[in-house]
């Protein structure tokens, strides 16, 4: 499915801040982040660790616990309702219904306590009232959608019986088990072995084509990124640095921490192209640089940058970037990367789906 | 699950023989002469002390007393109490209901105490609650039991005469109202560590990654606490509380004092200072079985709770 240009936003992020407080002061993990999520389009939220992905995406759960959380301001804009204004009880409705989401490693997941069937039928019962044989026959259904093998008898599996594959799965059948509108992925793949990633990713993909749901899809990985999302959103130090559609960023990047992590990339496949590390290290957030936070660790970076904070702004058709230099100089990317990236991936998704 | 418990029943053999024999050699080492003693101290004849030591075959030597008693053993015969003249299993179990009562009813108050208690202030950490809960472990680890028995007795008995002070009363009711307060002296004790116990393997249940995946699931806050989070926390919690419980057979033994109960602590004590030896070698026994027993019905309950050791699988797969 195609993200449908225009449509009326699922969920807008509007200038979020949700900050820690520490002994050493505020770490300003979601500092002004703002990001839009139409419906039936997969969205990657991109960035190094500590870039707040993960916190942003849970922000949208309510699930960051405050304290030591603060929610400093911006809004959560689900079908245009404030959640951050929902009482706790509406707030659980939503959870698990209208918006779902699966975790990076579903082994911690999971409880160990209860058989995986139990615990997808539990959100079953929740959401849809059902009773207990009810909720059984459905999660076996769902178990069969998402791919499990023997799905009856998987029910009564405990989480330790299973293999990682499986268990993130039965974390995805969970999820879908009322039919979200929006499913936040936070890293579902890096967890898990190579051959089993491509089978998940494809296992999201297709449902996400069945379904029509957005997807928040958080990786660090760009191809991933580059097989399965519409638009993408890159992070850093709290907030989005650039925003486009997938084509579009791998072809016209318009920052230069973008391009940073394309050129990180190792490319086996490109003799002669050494990998280049982004020098330096994303910033302490209890105190982040004056001006543009990436301009400590920029080569393009100018007496501005350190300067004036630059804002989101437009740099092409749904295309934004927060540099000063968008459109202004030439960032040098070492290597084409769309194509390459594409391809090596979707041929490892067809292998494993057959 | 069946072939834990069939084994943990043999390991129980070679457990109790050595408890027995330890018991039996380490009352022979101690200095005072039974014989002695049951004549009260009062000046005798060589003659009729060796008399009494032929009765009760003192003037064996210890190793054919070693074989004697171990035999009676293996057919259930604890031996007759030299100071009472009554068989020792007559007596044990005379005393038996009384102990097990306290002890049950001590158990009850110190969980009821200490599981919302401890489930409270690792939920709502750095709150007052938690601060109250702190405040009270401190207070109950740290006075000792006499000391908390005088306290309520002087609160409860003596200032509002709302409960009796002494005896186990006449049974039914009458003896729950005045096993009241010891158990409350001793519940109090117990639940200060248990509830400590609870706060910190909530708190570390409540950090584990599945319960955002139950909170993701829309679940309340009372079914992520108490389903998810404190399912994982009962582990540390039954450990404890199965030692707790052993020690209640005999640490009872200040507060039946205080409280002018004679249960199995009372008789051990006694038997100690007379040096009546069949009824120390045969109320440690019996206490050490017991011990056991409660150590096997913890580890069936870690089966049920973790499917983990029921099924002794591990991760991965």
């Amino acid at each position: 499915m195609t993200a449908l240009l225009g449509a009326a936003p699922l969920l807008r992020l509007d200038g979020l801040k949700i900050h820690f407080r520490t002994r050493g002061g505020d770490v300003r993990a979601v500092d002004g982040v703002d990001l839009e999520i139409r419906p039936g389009e997969i969205v990657g939220l991109v960035g190094e660790s500590g870039s707040g992905k993960s916190v942003t995406a849970r922000s949208i759960m309510r699930l960051v616990p405050m304290p030591p959380g603060k929610h400093v301001g911006g809004r959560i804009l689900f079908h245009g309702h404030d959640l951050l204004g929902l009482a706790d009880k509406a707030m659980q409705e939503l959870r698990g219904g209208r918006i779902a989401m699966i975790f990076q490693d579903p082994m911690t997941f999971l409880n160990p306590l209860y058989t995986a069937g139990e615990q997808v039928a539990e959100a079953i019962r929740r959401h849809q009232g059902l009773d207990r044989a009810a909720a059984r026959a459905a999660v076996v259904d769902l178990f069969r959608t998402v791919g499990i093998p023997n799905a009856a008898q998987r029910y009564d599996a405990y989480p330790h019986q299973l293999s990682g594959g499986l268990r993130q799965r039965v974390m995805i059948a969970m999820a879908l088990s009322s039919r979200p509108e929006l499913l936040i992925a936070d890293e579902p793949t890096t967890a898990l072995d190579v051959t089993i990633q491509a089978q998940i990713l494809a296992l999201l993909k297709e449902l996400q084509a069945a379904t029509g749901m957005g997807v928040l899809l958080i990786t660090h990985d760009l191809g991933v990124v580059a097989e399965m999302c519409d638009r993408v959103a890159v992070m850093y130090a709290g907030r989005i640095v650039e925003q486009a559609p997938v084509d579009v960023l791998f072809r016209d990047p318009q920052h230069p921490y973008t391009v940073g992590l394309m050129n990180a990339i190792p490319r086996a496949e490109l003799a002669g192209v050494a990998p280049m590390p982004i020098e330096g290290a994303p910033p302490d957030m209890t105190h982040p640089p004056a001006g543009c936070r990436f301009h400590p660790r920029c080569p393009y970076r100018e007496a501005v940058c350190s300067e004036d904070d630059p804002a989101l702004r437009s740099v092409g058709e749904d295309h934004r970037s927060a540099c000063h230099f968008a459109r202004r100089k030439q960032f040098v990317l070492t290597t084409a990367l769309a194509e390459i990236d594409r391809s090596g991936l979707a041929t490892a998704i067809e292998e494993s789906a057959r | 699950m069946a072939r834990l418990i069939a084994t943990r029943l043999l390991t129980m053999v070679p457990m109790m023989v050595l408890v027995a024999s330890v018991v039996f050699f380490l009352i022979r080492l101690t200095p005072g002469d039974p014989a002695r003693i049951m004549v009260g101290g009062q000046r005798t004849s060589a003659e009729t002390l060796a008399n009494i030591r032929a009765a009760y075959n003192l003037d064996k030597p210890i190793p054919v007393q070693y074989g004697l008693w171990v035999g009676d053993l293996v057919r259930g015969d604890l031996g007759i109490s030299f100071r009472q003249r009554t068989d020792v299993r007559t007596l044990i179990l005379e005393r038996l209901p009384l102990t097990a009562k306290l002890a049950a009813y001590s158990f009850a108050i110190s969980l009821l105490i200490a599981i919302p208690l401890g489930i409270l202030a690792a939920v709502k950490r750095n709150e007052w609650v938690d601060f109250v809960a702190s405040l009270f472990a401190l207070l109950g680890a740290s006075s000792p039991v006499f000391f908390t028995a005088i306290l309520l007795i002087l609160v409860f008995s003596y200032r509002l005469d709302w409960l009796p002070a002494l005896g186990a009363g006449e049974g039914g009711v009458d003896e729950l109202v005045h096993l009241l307060l010891p158990s409350l002296t001793l519940g109090v004790s117990l639940a200060a560590v248990t509830t400590r116990i609870t706060r910190s393997a909530m708190v570390e249940a409540l950090t584990q990654d599945f319960i955002e995946t139950a909170r993701a699931k829309g679940l309340s806050a009372r079914s992520v606490v108490l389903k998810h989070a404190f399912r994982n926390a009962l582990v540390p919690v039954i450990t404890v509380a199965g030692l707790q419980f052993g020690f209640l057979l005999v640490g009872a033994v200040l507060v039946e004092h205080t409280f002018g109960l004679g249960g199995l602590g009372s008789l051990l004590i006694e038997a100690v200072q007379v040096r009546d030896y069949p009824v120390v070698q045969g109320a440690t026994v019996f206490i050490a079985a017991v011990f056991i027993l409660i150590n096997l019905a913890v580890d069936v309950l870690y089966g049920i709770i973790d499917p983990r050791v029921r099924l002794g699988g591990r991760a991965g797969a």
